[in-house]
């Protein structure tokens, strides 16, 4: 979504000649509902860190439903003639042909700061992910860290969780969704308040890979 | 009722904040200004939170906004049915563009006005039918906006060193209305409609900057 100076201005007139009153309960409830709702089917984007709804998502049986029979005969045929190439190839190739090893994802991931220093781990419990601290500073005022992981470069990068740490926090877990499988790049940044993407100006304090 | 009525009703000649008893008083023709001293919104943004995905933002959002969401839903509205679906309307517009907001162009608020604004705009339009009566009506300043929101008290200041006619204008193109329709109801050229806008808006932007720089 864009917008430009001209519509923030005029936003911020409008906002000084409003005079501001309570939402009505019955309102409120719906709203409320409705928040509910779109926070359970929130997905993380994985090039932005933005939130998608999930009406963007098209179901399937209705894109079944919308596709012509002759689709179908195509894609048919386009998948025999894949098979045929894809075994003539296997073929004159047996002898060097060696099966890729399936990607296993560590079972930890350490951040490490500039120093080579380890500050935070992630580590995969019982199906699920949690981040145990190391030695962090501790924070004073409005200051986050927040945790990053990409399936590629700092472009990628998704917030997966954001934390205060105002006294020591040495050894502490906190829990971790991570909405991207494989993992490659890890990130640790410091900033005051919640960033929804990772900009060149946050302060990465610790990466891990 | 009559947009530039209404707007000279607000501006008879002078710029004056609606004030609450013992509140400081600006008057433009005695170019005095005596606003309480600005001071930083404390509260915490959300949306950056919505767009990182915590679901409790999101709920938060409803709570400290749906009251200036509803409010600014009926400044385009009548019809309680049609803001209450304005509001769903600018609610869910929100929360799927929270990874756009930027805080350092705009307070938070003033990004959720500029949604609601967006969205009502819209939906008005889109009945080809723009009811007179529900029209957005230029309003007077409101002191609790003035203080609680910064952008707004900047915004609203900066228009002090206008003339009587470009804040009439600006204030009504915040408002909703087309620029060709402000020409009709204050009965001037479309091209001085124009002019006018841009002196005044660009005065809004700069003071807007210029605090946004110094903060």
């Amino acid at each position: 979504m864009k917008y430009d100076s001209d519509e923030i201005s005029e936003a911020a007139l409008l906002l000084a000649t409003t005079k501001s009153a309570a939402l009505p309960k019955s309102l409120e409830a719906e709203l409320l509902k409705s928040a509910d709702e779109f926070g359970s089917e929130v997905r993380f984007s994985t090039t932005k860190g933005a939130a998608v709804g999930m009406d963007n998502v098209i179901p399937m049986a209705r894109a079944r439903a919308k596709t012509p029979t002759w689709v179908w005969g195509a894609w048919a045929a386009a998948a025999a003639v894949i098979f045929v190439g894809v075994h003539s190839w296997k073929g004159a190739a047996s002898t060097q042909a060696k099966l890729a090893a399936p990607v296993v994802e560590p079972s930890e991931w350490k951040l490490v700061n500039g120093a080579r220093e380890a500050v935070a781990t992630v580590a995969r419990a019982d199906g699920a992910r949690k981040g145990t601290l190391a030695v962090l500073v501790p924070l004073r005022g409005p200051s986050r860290y927040q945790i990053w992981v990409s399936p590629s470069d700092r472009e990628g990068a998704v917030s997966v969780g954001y934390f205060q740490c105002p006294e020591s926090c040495k050894g502490q877990s906190f829990p971790l969704t991570l909405p991207i499988e494989p993992i490659r790049s890890l990130w640790l940044t410091q900033s005051d308040g919640v960033s929804s993407s990772l900009k060149d100006e946050l302060t990465v304090l610790a990466t891990g890979n | 009722m009559n947009p530039t009525a209404a707007a000279n009703a607000f501006f008879p000649g002078t710029l004056a904040v609606a004030v609450s008893p013992g509140r400081p008083y600006v008057n433009a023709k005695d170019d005095v200004v005596s606003l309480p001293a600005v001071t930083k919104n404390e509260l915490e943004p959300l949306l950056p939170r919505v767009a990182c995905g915590d679901a409790s933002a999101v709920r938060e959002c409803v709570v400290r906004y749906g009251g200036l969401v509803h409010s600014l839903a009926r400044r385009f509205m009548k019809n309680e049915s049609d803001i209450e679906d304005a509001c769903q309307d600018i609610f869910l517009a929100l929360w799927k563009n929270a990874s756009a907001y930027d805080a350092t162009v705009a307070g938070e608020a003033t990004f959720v006005a500029m949604i609601s604004r967006r969205r009502m705009i819209d939906r008005l339009r889109s009945r080809r039918e723009w009811v007179e009566e529900e029209r957005a009506p230029v309003a007077a300043s409101d002191p609790d906006a003035l203080e609680r929101h910064i952008d707004a008290r900047i915004a609203y200041k900066s228009l002090e060193g206008c003339s009587e006619e470009q804040r009439n204008v600006v204030l009504l193109s915040a408002s909703g209305y087309s620029h060709s329709e402000i020409s009709e109801s204050m009965s001037i050229p479309l091209g001085t409609v124009k002019s006018h806008y841009k002196r005044a808006i660009e005065r809004v932007q700069n003071a807007l900057l210029n605090q946004r720089g110094s903060s």
